[in-house]
């Protein structure tokens, strides 16, 4: 054996050594039915999967059904056909997207044409960006191709009048999953997986690859969508755009090579070279809002957007990077801070906020929900959290329905500054209402940087119509036009 | 092992007709058999955890929808190897499409298989991978799988000679780029 040949294959047998495990396989839930569309091998070129046990040189077809080959010859007159119409379609659909009405769906970077700024209400952002309404059902009950075209787009919207300025279709392959926007509502990093519904399953090992998307409403050049240089990151758990845009904070969880489990992992990469900046981890907990019941799923899933949209809050100021961590905290990493420089993320954090019941005001108790939405104020002063609160008590009064809701809606303010939790209510259901007004789910989109005005909605589990989406601040409430966007409003980036 | 209950996603053949059934046990018995291996090829081709178990994910799905097709069942490793080995190849020209555009995805690789494996091995790794795609195929088959010339011949569908002067060249051509290296 050549030296350059042992050399060779120590090193394969070295990184073929760290696998010492395979995971689950995953099949389809529907097996394709027998009588599903035969597929031929044609003559397999160099490097094509090679029939097995086909003679080589010899091999021209893999007839993997009786009455596969037939029709083979005529159907090579189908190949140069079918490129050429393909040729003509893009041209015309080029053609067609370069003059399409503004809702129209967009290739990856092309742009149209959109009403000149309109500015948010009240001081609000302006734009947003989120995934379809039938974003998420489609992931774990592949679609047919001809359905699966429609619905996994970003769409670019407005805020005040929530009309739909562009719809982003994702790169050839790809499907969105998670956005975040920068402080200035015209940068947005969205990230997507490989994945088309209806073509696979979702695979069980994924890795997020990230886009730059970026508006310009009122230009020629509406939506600029360029794929970013920081390398794809397996089992996200969280995602955040730092306010100036220049720095993007992932959470995933990885595998450890050789054992079972995975630790979650913290970094912040720079949107203009790619490079981490920063990096922490953790053997044990998760960087999520919600609680992890014991047994459950251990490797987050492609498409648990909210979860991903609500575990990282970058403060105002860019100066402080929260995370949500195992479902009962907010815990803040200091940048500027020497403790921040440590590599355990729980060792270089501190504790800023409880999350879950705890909070108890005069008259009822708070449960602050982080999964549907929290913020952080500039310096971590004040923390915004949507959640539920019970009556110290039962609602009464004409008015009230027979079955007053047991937890109504609520949006509160928390300060956190000196130790007390005093707290501020944004927007509140009321405790006595109708009984067909039940609104008991409470959804934090955006907060702005002292946290005393909020977009969020008040929403019912009953009766959907009877949300109530808005501009909150303590004392005000200015409705605005519900969003063609997927449902929790956690989701949504602004 | 992790573990994931979502639904829809697990093997499910209780309904299946008789020749799903089939797949989904033909397919599952030969993934327990040769999972770890395959994913091993994957990420000598690949150097990347990640992207060599969906590849090879990827390679079984392949496998199960067109299970029913395969005239001889006993044979399903022999493709499923060959689909393995197409996946790696994508992979990697996709990564160096990605290069030229200037989005480079660098191997995502934790710390410790990147201590495990040391540098020195991740630079002979990275000069296989530079290879030419049908010497680098040549190479891991004959040399880490150890298949003789004819099955390497029959996996890569080329011929024994064929073989035998892409496995030659690609020795010749990685010990070129070390002692360039070097």
């Amino acid at each position: 054996m050549t030296a350059t040949k042992e050399r060779a294959v120590a090193a394969m047998r070295a990184i073929g050594d760290t696998v010492t495990g395979a995971p689950p396989l995953r099949l389809p839930p529907h097996p394709a039915a027998s009588g599903s569309p035969r597929f031929t091998l044609a003559r397999p070129r160099f490097g094509r999967p090679a029939a097995p046990g086909t003679p080589p040189r010899r091999a021209r077809s893999l007839r993997l059904s009786p009455s596969a080959g037939r029709g083979h010859a005529w159907r090579l007159w189908l190949v140069p056909a079918a490129a050429a119409l393909a040729v003509i379609a893009l041209a015309v659909s080029l053609a067609l997207a370069r003059s399409a009405p503004k809702d129209s769906a967009l290739l990856p970077g092309t742009v149209t044409s959109a009403p000149a700024d309109a500015g948010g209400p009240g001081g609000v952002p302006s734009y947003y960006v989120t995934l379809p309404a039938s974003f998420g059902w489609y992931a774990y009950a592949p679609l047919t191709p001809s359905a699966s075209s429609q619905g996994t787009g970003l769409i670019v919207g407005e805020t005040a009048t929530g009309k739909r300025l562009a719809t982003v279709a994702p790169p050839h392959g790809m499907t969105f999953n998670v956005v975040s926007g920068a402080a200035g509502d015209r940068t947005f990093v969205a990230g997507a997986t490989s994945f088309v519904p209806g073509k696979k399953t979702v695979s069980t090992y994924w890795a997020e690859t990230w886009y730059l998307l970026r508006i310009a409403p009122g230009t020629g050049h509406v939506v600029t969508l360029t794929r970013l240089p920081i390398s794809p990151v397996p089992y996200v758990t969280g995602v955040a755009l730092s306010p100036d845009g220049t720095e993007l904070a992932v959470a995933d969880r990885q595998s450890r090579s050789g054992s079972s489990g995975a630790r979650a992992g913290l970094t912040v990469w720079s949107v203009a070279t790619g490079k981490a900046l920063r990096h922490w981890n953790v053997a044990t907990g998760y960087i999520a809002a919600a609680a992890h019941a014991a047994g459950t799923v251990s490797r987050p899933g492609p498409f648990d957007t909210g979860a991903m949209a609500t575990a990282l809050r970058w403060t105002p100021d860019g100066g402080e990077l929260a995370f949500a961590w195992d479902g009962m905290e907010i815990r803040l990493l200091d940048l500027a801070a020497p403790r921040s420089r440590q590599g355990d993320l729980v060792n270089a954090s501190t504790f800023r906020a409880g999350t879950g019941t705890g909070y108890t005001p005069a008259g009822s108790s708070f449960t602050c929900d982080a999964a549907n939405g929290w913020s952080l104020s500039a310096g971590a002063k004040t923390f915004n959290c949507a959640g539920s609160y019970t009556p110290m008590h039962p609602a009464t009064g004409k008015n009230c329905g027979k079955t007053a809701p047991a937890y109504p809606a609520i949006v509160q303010q928390i300060a956190l500054a000196g130790g007390a939790s005093e707290m501020t209510t944004l927007a509140q259901s009321p405790a006595c209402a109708p009984a067909s007004v039940r609104l008991n789910v409470a959804s934090l989109g955006w907060a702005d940087s002292d946290g005393s005005r909020a977009i969020a909605t008040l929403a019912s589990t009953v009766l959907p119509g009877d949300a109530r989406f808005g501009v909150y601040t303590r004392k005000t409430f200015t409705p605005l036009p519900a969003l063609p966007a997927i449902g929790s409003l956690a989701a949504v980036a602004w | 092992m992790d573990t994931d209950s979502r639904p829809g996603v697990a093997p499910d053949a209780g309904d299946a007709p008789g020749g799903r059934k089939d797949a989904t046990a033909g397919v599952t018995a030969l993934y327990q058999g040769h999972a770890v291996g395959l994913i091993r090829l994957a990420v000598v081709m690949l150097g990347d955890r990640v992207a060599a178990e969906d590849a090879v994910q990827d390679a079984f799905f392949g496998l199960y929808r067109h299970w029913d097709g395969l005239a001889d069942p006993g044979k399903a490793l022999a493709y499923v190897r060959s689909a393995v080995l197409n996946r790696c190849r994508n992979a990697l020209r996709q990564r160096g499409r990605d290069a030229r555009h200037g989005a480079v995805p660098e191997i995502v690789q934790s710390a410790e298989a990147t201590v495990l494996v040391g540098e020195e091995n991740q630079r002979v790794l990275a000069a296989i991978r530079a290879l030419p795609d049908r010497q680098r195929e040549a190479l891991v088959l004959r040399f880490y799988l150890d298949l003789s010339q004819d099955e390497t011949a029959r996996v890569m569908g080329i011929s024994t000679g064929t073989v035998k002067s892409a496995t030659s060249r690609a020795v010749a051509a990685l010990g070129r780029m070390l002692k360039e290296e070097s």
